[in-house]
């Protein structure tokens, strides 16, 4: 009682101070709930970057495309949206109306980056914060192309010398929501993708507390894979030997126990920078079952046989848990298996077929059995290409590559192929250079920003 | 008030000569009041009602009459009316009115910033005086209130009233998102602490501001209406009183029995059997989860791998057929609820001051085993006058209250696992002795029950054990301390400054021992083997968890008050300025591996994930729940309110207020756009003119303006909220909540309102009538944006609604002799309708959700914000019992196609989800010193969704539904029941929803109630001189008596579709004043 009494009384005298106080101008400034944030301060955009459920996620509808896994007829009945449905069958019309998840959840972070880079230009940073200014600078610009090339690869054409002109994605990049931007070119969609991570290599630092956020290494080895699928195999292998250099470490799957249910675990030693793909039901273990022709080009005494798949106790084989660590998230970020596996395949197209294969065969030793591993020779550099593709696919299954690659790879005849779904009896397929590797621009989009669609 | 003088007194001073008199006559004479205060603006009246004249503020009034006129007639609100003979002896008349006791207290109505007499309101309010809040026996306020205002509704069958706390509407929602409840005033202030700080004893009235030009005084946050309730005070000039109040209340247990969605043993293993032949279990048999299996599941396994005889299975499984849960429920979780409440109030005044001071306890043993309140309040207001024009008013309120919840209820005791069983029908929560039983929880209870978990801690659940472990209390304590003053600046001016200071302290208290499953289950998942010792990870001890939460506000006050009347006109004007301010922080910790004996705690690692022990697959990390926020609200406002009156027969109300807040930004808080209203109220039978004698009252109102509503989940400033913490790194971060807003303003409510009040010869009928409109511009709603520019959608000031109704009421005497029979009906209509609105759902959405019981909202305009969709039914198919819907107009089975294909067009609407007519029939019966009143309430005009079976539920979620019983199962069956045939798996889960969804289960929710009744026994005083009582009264009061009547038919009342419906509550009470 007496302690409520004096309670009573000091808040009494707090109140009375605050009568005058409430007379100012700012008064009615006070933020009305302290956990929110107008972003201002370094400590607030690093809190947004720091939002993996918005930033560390990638589009999965490409791999829902691609061809490296089945669904039976009864699942696809469950799958719960048309946009799965068509999607999975290639269909004309994919969204029937729907909203799309991987395009919002793409211009969310785009939204946050600019957010970020918006506040970052007004801001001076004393001396002793250029490093965290920098360093939150070039994350954003690393997310925001990220977020645009994933874009790129699923609403845009493959780029290629003959389709610069075609259009691009919608390059927003400032964070005023009244400002509608149109689709630009491929060239410019390239060229904005070029330059941000350009810039964020030399921003970032070469490691960062968390895998979540990317690091210099991380910015090299997208720079690589862009190059890579663009066509640009010189810059590409520089960029990969470059991202090498400050991070070459690999993961032996020898230490790793193949009868765990989440044998490789976050944040893995070859993890450059960790993100994981929206959630799919066709993708979900144990709906989606391995291609069998791809599940039987694993060695039995390649690890990654027992470490990547598991029985669904019908006899297939499907997903025991991502290369990221979850079982549900397949992961879509950066690692340095994909960069020996850009290196190898650099190489081999400039004919350097030796080093090409030492590169791949470095890789493979970590995946065998010990002991196990026999080196892989190539003849000439067709053989060493093919070899290289097929290990690519084998090690980056689920990691939302394998879409990229039949689209870039189909402008190639030599690589070029037809891919097929059979559903309740009903043949699907998809040929190569095809419209429909190139998804329409959902529906709520078109309906207030008026884009030109995607022929299909 | 027992003090003041009943009978008329006449002082004529009589001159003993007599005057001839020729021509008019010039009448003069003062007006007191029985306490020789002078009463101004009296009116005065020559009886044929040809001349009127009003009192000045001396209560001096003069008259030319003519010299025919015999009468004169003196009327003022509040006081009885009285005629004087008029004697040819002498043309000067002293006398004084007396007060009426029975209208002091009804006439003048407070909006929180002043007290206006009913004559001059042109508003609309209710008011309800003591006797009428005294009424209904209860712990809270609002209750009091239910049933008995106009107007003024209480929703029982919507999400927030599932959630325990008061849903009231006054006239119809004016909101979508935004705040939806009404303001509630206490004493000139909002209060914003926990309602059970206040104890109904010391309420001496409560009014209810429906319209704008009542409500709008109280600016943006007035869309709602407003209740002001204002407590018993200190008054001058009274001898010292004690007034006591005893109330023991009695209810029955909750019928369990009620709710169709419980279906009995036999049929639910029969569906388990059949799930079991067909290898249903199978998965989770053998699933790494150890999900959980009912004991007939586990009997049936047993005998499937011969480690039981079938016989022996057959017998156990026949046993297990005989028992139903809610009997266990019924007998050791529920019980009659007790609930006692005293009261003393003491109250004395002299000339120059006053006190007024009030105990209160409360002891509520809840219905619930295990759960109790108890509360203790005081009051202390005292008034001084310490030089003639200064008066000072301090009062000191305070609330203590101590709960105890720890029974989760019935419905709430489940078998867990993922996803979440229900509990299956044949549990048993204690053997015959009353010795607790475990039920199965969470895991298979083989598994947890099986020797490798020895090293573990008892694993197994028991609802028993766990009812009487549980500690999870809470105390709240409410500090309200009030101080005004007002100076008489010169004559009719007065200046006040009111200030208030409210403190609420509330914490809460869970502990988790060991012995709880809570505690012993969260250890256990962190347990691990690790070289063959046993690890864990948290620490084999208790879990306490304690919060709190601390509100404070402070509000101040000043204000011109101008109250001046001069022949035929009078004015009564306020202005004023406010500010108020309000902080509630919020504080959340858990600790582990807490001792209760000696109070000590042990760190945990919460950043490392750990393998649960019961699932290899399953990667978690220890529970962080420890959280703090803290929320600021700052208003500062300006107001006026000015009412003129005529001749006491016109008058003209204006009012305005601004407001600027710290929730609005900027740009809102600059544009000072006001929130006005205006009114006209013409007491037409005041009139020369006016000559009706069978309504010799008639009143007409017009009032037209504009509320202000808030929505406190927006800010004009909000880019980002943290959010803790990532489960990738165990960091907060930081999430963008919606665009930064520069142009969020308050919702606006216009209100238009026309009100005819009226009265027939000795009041025989009286009432009102009124009609209002209702037009919500700037509610928040969302609207769509380009997803390219990170948002889809955008919360602002974006959507509009309208509705309208009408609120009658009728007061009758009926008999008005020794015995008495008085009626009062309320009949209200309200209607809402959502005009524009930018975003649409899915039908899916609408059928599902679009009555707003699960807490979501889906707005669709030309509808009511709340309505009742469904899929149209075409029956049963009479070959297999399959629910049948349509597809193009066409019978149909495709499930999928109806669920997502049928347009917003094509899907039924059958109504408005929330009542749109409502009221109260009272009867009031006296006869010597008794008194019997019954309540009767309807509500009628909306649409309710029954529950039933859903076969994927009950396989899944062990969640069984009587209607089972009554499915399909032959051809014919289709003529007699809605319900589909079962359909095992491989079952089509769109025709589970499907059913649950279509109009084969919407009904009429029209109901009639007979709410309550009371029986009251006023003691003669006079009569038992002995005894020191002023009055003494004994009485019995009885609520939730019975359903008379409902459009569904009676065995379900459509506030209730599941769950229980209130128990029936019987009351003994006792009130004396000494």
């Amino acid at each position: 009682m007496k302690n409520t009494t004096y309670a009573i009384a000091r808040s009494m005298l707090v109140f009375i101070a605050i009568l005058p106080i409430s007379c100012k101008k700012d008064w009615l400034d006070k933020k009305p709930d302290k956990s929110i944030v107008v972003p201002t301060s370094l400590d607030d955009f690093d809190a947004l970057l720091a939002n993996d459920q918005v930033m560390n996620l990638n589009p999965g509808l490409g791999e829902l495309s691609a061809d490296d896994y089945y669904i039976t007829d009864e699942i696809f009945s469950y799958l719960p949206t048309a946009t799965e449905r068509n999607s999975y069958t290639w269909n004309k019309e994919i969204f029937e109306g729907e909203t799309c998840g991987d395009w919002d959840i793409a211009y969310q972070q785009v939204f946050f980056c600019n957010i970020v880079l918006d506040g970052l230009a007004a801001l001076k940073p004393a001396a002793s914060e250029i490093a965290r200014f920098n360093n939150i600078k070039g994350q954003a610009l690393f997310f925001r192309a990220y977020a645009f090339y994933t874009l790129a690869q699923l609403f845009a054409v493959p780029y290629s010398q003959t389709s610069q002109q075609e259009p691009g994605i919608p390059l927003k990049l400032i964070s005023d929501i009244n400002e509608q931007i149109k689709r630009g070119t491929i060239a410019e969609t390239y060229r904005q993708l070029g330059n941000d991570l350009s810039e964020a290599v030399n921003l970032l630092p070469v490691t960062q507390e968390f895998k979540t956020r990317p690091s210099k290494p991380a910015a090299l080895a997208l720079l690589a894979r862009i190059s890579l699928e663009n066509g640009q195999y010189e810059q590409a292998l520089d960029l990969a030997q470059q991202c090498l250099d400050e991070q070459p470490q690999l993961l032996n799957f020898n230490a790793l126990d193949t009868l765990d249910a989440n044998p490789i675990g976050f944040f893995n030693p070859e993890v450059l920078f960790h993100s994981a793909m929206l959630l799919y039901t066709a993708l979900n273990t144990p709906y989606a079952i391995i291609d069998t022709t791809l599940y039987r080009a694993y060695d039995n005494n390649d690890l990654r046989k027992s470490i990547y798949f598991t029985g669904d106790g019908y006899g297939n084989f499907v997903l025991k848990s991502s290369y990221g660590g979850s079982p549900y998230y397949p992961f879509t970020g950066m690692a340095t298996d994909e960069v020996y596996l850009v290196k190898a395949e650099c190489l081999a197209r400039q004919n350097e077929v030796a080093v090409a294969m030492q590169t791949l065969n470095n890789l493979l030793r970590e995946r065998y059995r010990a002991g196990t591993f026999l080196p892989l020779t190539a003849a000439n550099s067709t053989e060493a290409l093919q070899m290289i593709l097929l290990e690519r696919r084998k090690e980056l299954v689920f990691r939302g590559l394998r879409w990229n690659d039949l689209r870039r790879l189909n402008t190639d005849p030599a690589f070029a192929r037809t891919i097929h779904r059979k559903i309740n009896g009903n043949d699907y397929s998809l040929a190569p250079n095809s419209d429909r590797y190139t998804l329409p621009i959902p529906p709520d989009e078109l309906k207030i920003n008026n884009l030109e669609q995607n022929p299909r | 008030m027992r003090k003041l003088i009943l009978a008329l007194l006449l002082l004529v001073t009589i001159f003993t000569y007599s005057k001839a008199q020729h021509g008019p006559w010039l009448i003069r004479g003062r007006v007191t009041s029985a306490d020789s205060i002078p009463l101004a603006n009296v009116t005065v009246r020559n009886s044929d009602g040809t001349k009127t004249t009003y009192t000045d503020n001396k209560g001096i009034f003069s008259l030319l009459v003519p010299d025919t006129a015999t009468t004169l007639v003196f009327t003022y609100v509040g006081y009885l009316a009285q005629e004087i003979r008029l004697l040819k002896t002498t043309d000067y008349y002293s006398l004084f009115l007396a007060a009426d006791d029975n209208k002091l207290s009804d006439v003048r109505v407070s909006t929180g910033y002043q007290g206006i007499t009913k004559e001059r309101a042109t508003g609309s309010f209710v008011q309800l005086n003591e006797t009428l809040i005294n009424r209904r026996i209860s712990t809270g306020i609002l209750d009091r209130i239910d049933g008995i205002a106009s107007g003024v509704l209480f929703n029982r069958n919507s999400y927030r009233a599932s959630t325990g706390e008061y849903d009231i509407t006054i006239r119809g929602r004016s909101t979508i998102f935004a705040a939806d409840q009404p303001l509630l005033v206490v004493d000139n202030f909002p209060f914003e602490g926990d309602l059970s700080a206040i104890n109904p004893n010391d309420i001496l009235s409560i009014s209810i501001l429906k319209d704008a030009a009542a409500a709008s005084i109280w600016g943006a946050r007035a869309g709602n209406g407003v209740i002001v309730i204002s407590t018993k005070k200190a008054k001058a000039n009274q001898p010292m009183s004690v007034g006591f109040t005893a109330n023991f209340t009695i209810g029955e247990k909750p019928d369990l029995f009620y709710d169709p969605a419980f279906l009995k043993s036999s049929s639910f293993i029969e569906v388990e059997e059949n799930l079991f032949a067909m290898g249903y279990y199978n998965a989770a048999e053998n699933g790494p989860s150890k999900p959980p299996l009912s004991p007939v599941i586990e009997l049936l396994i047993k005998k499937r791998d011969g480690l039981i005889s079938p016989q022996q299975a057959d017998e156990a499984i026949k046993a297990l057929k005989q028992y139903d849960v809610r009997n266990d429920f019924e007998n050791y979780f529920y019980r009659q609820s007790i609930n006692r409440q005293y009261a003393v109030n003491l109250r004395a005044g002299g000339q120059k001051s006053a006190y007024y001071c009030s105990f209160g306890y409360d002891r509520n043993t809840l219905n619930t085993v295990g759960d109790e309140d108890e509360r203790f309040t005081v009051n202390m207001s005292a008034s001084f006058q310490p030089v003639k024009k200064l008066s000072v008013n301090i009062a000191l309120n305070l609330a203590a209250n101590r709960n105890n919840k720890n029974n989760p209820g019935y419905g709430q005791v489940n078998s867990g696992g993922s996803p979440a069983k229900g509990l299956y029908p044949y549990a048993r929560l204690a053997d015959a002795w009353g010795n607790p039983l475990a039920i199965v929880k969470d895991y298979r209870y083989a598994w947890v029950t099986a020797p490798e978990q020895q090293a573990l801690l008892d694993w197994t659940y028991s609802p028993l054990t766990e009812l009487n472990a549980a500690a999870n209390s809470a105390q709240t304590f409410n500090a309200r301390l009030d101080a005004a003053l007002k100076y008489n600046l010169i004559p009719g001016l007065d200046i006040s400054l009111l200030y208030r200071v409210e403190q609420q302290m509330s914490d809460t208290r869970n502990h988790y021992s060991t012995d709880t499953y809570t505690a012993r289950n969260l250890i256990n998942q962190f347990s691990q083997m690790e070289n063959g010792y046993l690890v864990r990870h948290i620490p084999n001890a208790g879990i306490l968890d304690l919060g709190n939460n601390h509100m404070i506000s402070g509000n101040f006050r000043a204000q011109l008050d101008y109250n001046r009347s001069w022949k035929q006109h009078a004015v009564s004007a306020i202005a004023g300025y406010e500010v108020r301010e309000m902080i509630t922080k919020t504080q959340q910790n858990r600790f582990y591996g807490y001792d209760d004996e000696i109070a000590a705690t042990q760190p945990v690692n919460y950043n490392d994930y750990y393998t649960a022990y019961q699932n290899p697959n399953s990667l978690l990390r220890i529970p962080y729940t420890d959280a703090l926020s803290e929320l600021t609200d700052r208003f500062r406002s300006w107001y006026t309110n000015a009412a003129y009156t005529f001749s006491n027969t016109y008058t003209l109300s204006a009012s305005a207020r601004t407001d600027a807040s710290n929730l609005f930004g900027v740009e809102a808080n600059q544009k000072k756009q006001p929130l006005w209203s205006a009114g006209f109220s013409w007491l037409l039978s005041n009139n020369t003119f006016y000559h009706w004698k069978a309504l010799p009252v008639l009143k007409l109102k017009l009032t037209y303006g504009f509320n202000g509503n808030i929505d406190k989940t927006l800010s004009a400033y909000t880019t980002a909220q943290v959010v803790t913490n990532s489960f990738l790194t165990g960091l907060p971060y930081a999430t963008v909540i919606n665009p930064p807003n520069a142009a969020l303003r308050w919702e606006k409510i216009n209100i238009a309102n026309l009100a005819l009040e009226f009265a027939t010869d000795k009041n025989t009928i009286s009432g009102s009538v009124e009609y209002y409109k209702k037009k919500g511009t700037d509610l928040i709603g969302q609207a769509p944006l380009a997803p390219s520019t990170g948002s889809s959608v955008f919360k602002g000031n974006s959507a509009n609604t309208s509705g309208n109704g009408i609120d009658i009421v009728l007061n009758s005497i009926n008999i008005n002799r020794g015995f008495k029979w008085t009626t009062q009906l309320l009949f209200s209509h309200a209607t809402d309708k959502v005009t524009a609105y930018d975003t649409k759902a899915v039908t899916s959405a609408y059928v599902a959700n679009g009555a707003g019981n699960a807490g979501l909202i889906y707005p669709l305009v030309g509808k009511p914000l709340f309505a009742m969709y469904s899929y149209a039914s075409a029956g049963l198919d009479p070959q297999n019992g399959d629910p049948m819907g349509y597809v193009d107009k066409q019978p149909s089975k495709e499930y999928f196609s109806i669920l997502f294909n049928t347009t917003t067009d094509e899907m039924l609407y059958h109504g408005p989800a929330r009542p749109t007519f409502f009221g109260s029939l009272r009867n009031d019966w006296s006869y010597h010193n008794f008194t019997l009143s019954l309540n009767i309430t309807f509500q009628a005009g909306y649409y309710f969704r029954k529950t039933s079976i859903n076969y994927g539920d009950l396989f899944q979620y062990w969640r069984g539904h009587s209607d089972y019983d009554k499915r399909w199962q032959k051809p014919g069956d289709e003529k007699i029941t809605n319900v589909p045939s079962i359909q095992y798996p491989p079952y089509n889960f769109a025709r589970n929803s499907f059913y649950n969804l279509s109009a084969a289960l919407v009904e009429k929710a029209d109901h009639v109630k007979l709410q309550d009744l009371r029986l009251e026994y006023r003691f003669n005083t006079k009569a038992i001189k002995r005894l020191p009582f002023k009055s003494l009264n004994i009485y019995s009061y009885i609520n939730n008596i019975a359903l008379l009547w409902s459009a569904a038919g009676n065995n379900i009342d459509p506030d209730y579709p599941a769950g229980y419906p209130p128990p029936r509550t019987y009351a003994l009470g006792l009130q004396a004043s000494f």
